[in-house]
């Protein structure tokens, strides 16, 4: 049985790249305690020391 | 602010709930693929795992397998008439927070913005705590950030489960 088949034209499509994080990583600059957490802004308390925190 | 009207099909609901099932201690996510439209709205017709080879699932992060999933892209969008595009990504995090987004989850949202003129969706399961239970939230993404599609709470309802 014959079949006629529609060619596909290729299409050029935009997959972004990277990775899914539940929270970026934050530094203590008074303690070097590293954790993953999300904030909105670039610094944070770290609950070790009590130092401030810088997004890395 | 206009609402935007959003639809996911049985079919992409039933993908991510079995992906959420397959994995459920790490992360996990995939792309959507569908119809966009500034005043139609976002339709989701398909849903994307992650992979199987060279993806990363972890507790807090997940990458999909980039050969993989546009392999799965092109076969399926293909299916279509006409060809589905490219809507969104969603993924799960395996606890809940008021802010929902990372900065990398927000890279991924900017790349699609800047490479898409049609709106698009941010799919994101929140762990509940409970088994099997998830919070699913819907965010349209834009230049601007994010803006989360509220739906009128059921009173009954405590979180879906797939």
């Amino acid at each position: 049985m014959k079949i006629q088949i529609q060619k596909i034209q290729g299409r050029e499509r935009i997959l972004p790249i990277g990775k899914f994080c539940d929270g970026d990583w934050f530094k203590c600059q008074k303690c070097g305690n590293t954790i993953r957490m999300k904030v909105l802004g670039n610094y944070a308390t770290c609950s070790e020391c009590g130092g401030r925190m810088v997004r890395i | 602010m206009r609402a935007l009207p959003c639809w996911i099909s049985p079919r992409a609901q039933k993908a991510m709930g079995n992906e959420l099932a397959r994995f459920p201690r790490t992360e996990t996510g995939g792309l959507l693929l569908g119809y966009s439209d500034p005043a139609a709205g976002v339709r989701v017709w398909e849903a994307t795992d992650g992979g199987y080879e060279k993806v990363l699932h972890e507790e807090s992060a997940f990458a999909y397998d980039l050969d993989y999933v546009r392999h799965l892209c092109d076969i399926l969008c293909e299916l279509y008439t006409p060809p589905l595009e490219i809507v969104g990504v969603w993924h799960k995090h395996n606890g809940s927070s008021d802010i929902p987004f990372s900065r990398a989850d927000e890279e991924i949202h900017r790349q699609l913005v800047e490479g898409y003129p049609h709106p698009c969706l941010s799919i994101l399961f929140e762990g509940t705590g409970a088994e099997d239970v998830y919070e699913m939230r819907l965010f349209v993404l834009t230049k601007e950030g994010c803006r989360e599609i509220i739906e009128a709470p059921d009173p009954g309802a405590e979180g879906k489960k797939l």
